[in-house]
């Protein structure tokens, strides 16, 4: 018996020393062979990867046979355990280590799947296809058990008023656990009936469904309710709703089911692949690939007037068809006139938001969609670090990660200012990257959006058609709509910079060349004398617009430095010289300016500024000009003067003349204590260059 | 006392949210991590984040009857207001067990109903915790600058003193000369500073306060050829700072 025994041990150690001694002389020769490579000089990047791809080779082939060891002898420790308690008549225990035992004897299967066939496939290239196989494999087998306490998968009887937990058209299958609001989640399955209704509404229906439900009853409150139902249209425009139910104390909607798992497991899981030095090769891309994807929906949020408002890893499934963002919880029509809350996750959420809240900010006065690039920054972050920026945007980089990747986190978490200006923008750095033959040597300096050779961002009406597209495929698959996340068609952005020659660098040379001389290089000696002589034309215009705009407004046609972005036509358009809207938007007037001469006679305008003589004059020639300064008229009180000019200065405080928050203070304080105001001259100091002008609402037009 | 920190203790008074908001930003997470090591056990870190807010709220009513200038530090001062709004947590749930209550701790020093809290609480202000405060008020004029710095520069100054990294690599990160670099990195570095000055006067009640910064390496009147270890000592603060936010965030 003993005899018998030794030699299965015996056969057993062999076996395992079959494995483990090839995967050591493996190591040592790819070892080897990199220090003939380091001794020669020989760089060639194909063969660097071929070396690593080696290296990761033996260094899995070593885990993986050390963890099958290790396994089996805590599976064989386990059973021995189990099998004692029975002896004892301990159930509990023996139910754990049984337990137990199944586990270590999952994971030395796992152990010998990659030994056998995981790690050499994947050094002969197939590592892409492996991984999906591995990614669908489980979410297969786990699908039932998902669903192992099954509601009655009856069809709920056709009530107009729901009971918590029936849904009128739909069986619900099970339930998700609860997030943040409080609302309950159930997935479904559309009744044939339903499913035939939604196509004929043009909606594609997929085959599993999540309720989400608010009632009254069940400790929802109003205020939540109101929340959530307030971008519900928007969001069917973008296949996230198919449809939403309200009544007197209930109110639910009905989303597309994501399977797939969670942002932050997806990462936690390319490290494991990658290791401790940071993410390689595949999984790298795959990362960039997920941010990539990410800001590409957040654009088609935000072409669509929506603000996320709650971009974090565990709102992100990664599936089969892709990355899908979901909770639409926080959505916000970025047009809201409600005031700015505080909602969001803490080291995803810019902190300047908390600060417009408190300021009492309304949604409409900030740009929403850079606080949902902020989030993709954090994303990016945590896809690269496995751990979330705890310092903001100061967080350090502890893992090796390639630097332009690392610029890309830093622009998308920067200030306010210096953020990427829309998530397109960010797509396209990302892309550029994706493309890139070795993003470990692309710098910073040669991302799009340094080089400012960045394509505008698409655009795409706030009221587009309703989709009529599968919802499923529309967040991630080929069919969404304006950003395709296929693997060979990019977007008609991606093919705009193409086009334009704003491909990834293929020369090696040329990224080591200084950014202004790259410039000349591409331009060549015409192109560059025709930018110098367009230079002066402009530099000419910039100042003849200047002199006539401030010193004889109401005369001058020519564009003036303080109507910066916008054009005589879109002034029109605004509403300013041709036929108004009723109503100017206030968030284009915070970040654009117009022009003195644009605004009707008799406008009622304060010149606020720290230079007292500069605005002495400007006055003068306002008054010249048929407007109307606070200080001239004598239909104010001295005392509302008097407030409205302390007023403006206390809002503008001692604020950088470019600084944007001052500007959202004195258009909210305008709102509220100076309202009959038509437009507010902000003076640089003495450089009237850099004067700007706040239009605070639409004049009536000549014609009116 | 200086100016600054009267102002800024006068704006707390006056309860402008701007200021409110500066104080939370800014010592907050140190806040949440000193109740959340002293109620280790007793309560939950969804209660310590309740109670970090109603500390604050503790201090909108405390601040109206402290003088900072009798001598406690910035760190001591918050410390304070942070021990008492647990002990009083804490005694609201012993009196609710008891049916009946105890007095909570005074929070003023001079106060001589009730005990010190310094002496009493028996929970001094320790090394870790000064050194939180001390990393946050770095914090807080790393993140002023950044704001007004331009994101090049800064991004130049992050990659060049922060991270250490060559002049010469920075500068072909970032498409440009090891002068623009050096030039750059000098601009945000004496922003910096002035930055530092403003935050710590802010928080500062006493010249020990003040100390920290020399002590740490960080010269606000630098003599000629100081920025170099000026450059060292922040690094160093800021990866302390990393660090320790990081841990922090896992625990």
């Amino acid at each position: 018996m003993n005899v018998i025994g030794g030699g299965i041990l015996l056969l057993f150690f062999m076996a395992v020393m079959a494995v483990i001694l090839p995967a050591i002389l493996i190591w040592i020769a790819v070892r080897l062979v990199g220090l003939v490579f380091r001794i020669f000089g020989i760089g060639n990047r194909t063969l660097r990867h071929g070396g690593g791809n080696l290296m990761r080779f033996a260094k899995g082939m070593l885990n993986d046979a050390l963890s099958l060891v290790s396994g089996l002898v805590a599976a064989i420790l386990a059973l021995v355990l189990g099998l004692t308690n029975i002896l004892l008549l301990r159930g509990r225990a023996v139910r754990h280590y049984f337990a137990a035992v199944e586990d270590e004897l999952v994971a030395v299967m796992q152990c010998a799947y990659r030994l056998i066939l995981g790690h050499p496939l994947r050094l002969l290239g197939m590592g892409p296809a492996l991984t999906n196989l591995e990614e669908r494999m489980p979410q297969m087998m786990a699908g039932p058990r998902k669903f192992e306490t099954p509601g009655p998968d009856v069809p709920m009887p056709q009530t107009a008023s729901n009971t918590p937990g029936e849904f009128e058209g739909y069986r619900v299958l099970s339930q998700l656990p609860p997030g943040g609001s409080g609302a309950l989640l159930h997935v479904a399955r559309p009744t044939p009936e339903k499913a035939s209704e939604l196509r004929d509404k043009g909606v594609s229906v997929p085959e599993r469904v999540v309720i989400k439900a608010f009632s009254l009853e069940t400790g929802s409150t109003l205020p939540q309710i109101v929340r959530e139902s307030r971008a519900l249209e928007a969001a069917g425009r973008l296949g996230l709703v198919l449809e939403h139910h309200l009544d007197e104390s209930s109110f639910h909607y009905v989303m597309p089911f994501m399977a797939g798992d969670t942002l932050d497991v997806t990462a936690r899981r390319l490290h494991e692949h990658s290791g401790d030095d940071g993410l390689q090769h595949g999984d790298l891309q795959d990362a960039m690939g997920h941010a990539r994807d990410l800001t590409r929906i957040l654009a088609r949020f935000h072409s669509e007037g929506l603000w996320h408002k709650d971009i974090k890893p565990t709102n992100l499934i990664v599936g089969p068809t892709g990355l899908h963002v979901v909770d639409l919880g926080l959505v916000t029509p970025l047009a809201s006139a409600m005031t700015l809350t505080t909602h969001g996750t803490e080291y995803y959420r810019d902190p300047e938001l908390v600060r417009l809240a408190m300021k009492g900010v309304k949604v409409h006065q900030v740009d929403g969609a850079k606080f949902d690039i902020y989030g993709s920054g954090a994303v990016l972050y945590t896809l690269l670090e496995n751990s979330f920026p705890a310092h903001g945007s100061l967080s350090r980089f502890n893992r090796p990660s390639p630097k332009a990747l690392q610029f890309v986190v830093r622009k998308a978490m920067a200030d306010m200012d210096s953020r990427y200006g829309a998530a397109a923008h960010m797509t396209q750095d990302l892309e550029y990257l994706l493309k890139a033959e070795d993003v470990w040597s692309v710098q910073p300096a040669d991302l799009p959006s340094y080089r400012g050779t960045l394509a505008p961002p698409m655009e795409v009406s706030h009221r587009a058609p309703a989709t009529t597209k599968a919802p499923y495929r529309a967040m991630g698959g080929d069919d969404w709509a304006a950003v395709s996340t296929g693997p060979d068609d990019h977007g008609p952005v991606t093919r705009a910079a193409h086009a334009a020659g704003w491909g990834p660098p293929t020369l090696q040379g040329q990224r080591h060349l200084g950014r202004t001389a790259r410039r000349r290089k591409r331009r060549g000696p015409f192109k560059a004398l025709a930018l110098a002589g367009m230079g002066l034309l402009s530099i000419t215009f910039y100042r003849a617009a200047f002199t006539n705009s401030f010193h004889n407004p109401g005369v001058s046609d020519t564009a003036s430095p303080a109507s910066l972005g916008t054009s005589r036509s879109e002034g029109r358009e605004r509403g300013f010289a041709g036929n108004p809207p009723d109503e100017v938007s206030e968030l284009d007037l915070i970040v654009k300016t117009t022009r003195l001469s644009e605004l009707p006679p008799q406008s009622l305008i304060l010149v606020s500024g720290p230079n007292k003589a500069s605005a002495h004059a400007l006055r003068q020639n306002i008054s010249k000009a048929g407007l109307m300064p606070v200080a001239n008229d004598a239909s104010l009180s001295s005392e509302t003067r008097r407030n409205w000019i302390a007023g403006a200065q206390v809002q503008r405080g001692d604020s950088a003349y470019s600084d944007p928050a001052a500007r959202v203070r004195l258009i909210a304080w305008q709102k509220v204590n100076a309202p009959e105001l038509d437009a507010l001259v902000w003076l640089a100091g003495d450089d009237l260059s850099r004067t700007e002008v706040l239009v605070f609402k639409a004049a009536p037009s000549s014609e009116d | 006392m200086h100016d600054l920190t009267t102002r800024f203790v006068g704006r707390l008074r006056a309860r402008d949210p701007q200021a409110w908001f500066e104080l939370w930003e800014t010592f907050g997470p140190i806040l949440r991590a000193q109740l959340a090591r002293w109620g280790r056990g007793r309560i939950g870190p969804e209660t310590v984040a309740d109670l970090s807010q109603e500390t604050l709220t503790a201090l909108s009513t405390a601040i109206d009857r402290h003088d900072p200038s009798k001598g406690a530090r910035f760190s001591t001062w918050l410390l304070a207001i942070a021990k008492y709004t647990l002990s009083d947590e804490m005694d609201k749930r012993y009196a609710q067990k008891r049916g009946g209550g105890i007095k909570p701790l005074s929070l003023s020093p001079q106060d001589d109903d009730g005990p010190r809290l310094d002496v009493e609480g028996g929970e001094r202000p320790d090394q870790e915790y000064e050194a939180q405060v001390f990393e946050a008020k770095v914090d807080a004029a790393l993140r002023q600058v950044e704001r007004s710095a331009g994101f090049e520069d800064f991004e130049a100054f992050r990659q060049r003193v922060l991270e250490g990294k060559g002049g010469r690599s920075v500068a072909a990160a970032l498409g440009t000369s090891e002068a623009t670099i050096s030039r750059r990195a000098g601009r945000v570095r004496d922003a910096l500073r002035g930055a530092l000055s403003d935050v710590f006067s802010k928080y500062s009640f006493t010249e020990e306060d003040w100390d920290e910064l020399p002590r740490n390496g960080l010269e606000l009147n630098p003599k000629k050829g100081q920025d170099a270890s000026f450059d060292e000592a922040l690094a160093e603060v800021w990866l302390r700072a990393s660090r320790r936010r990081q841990q922090k965030g896992r625990s």
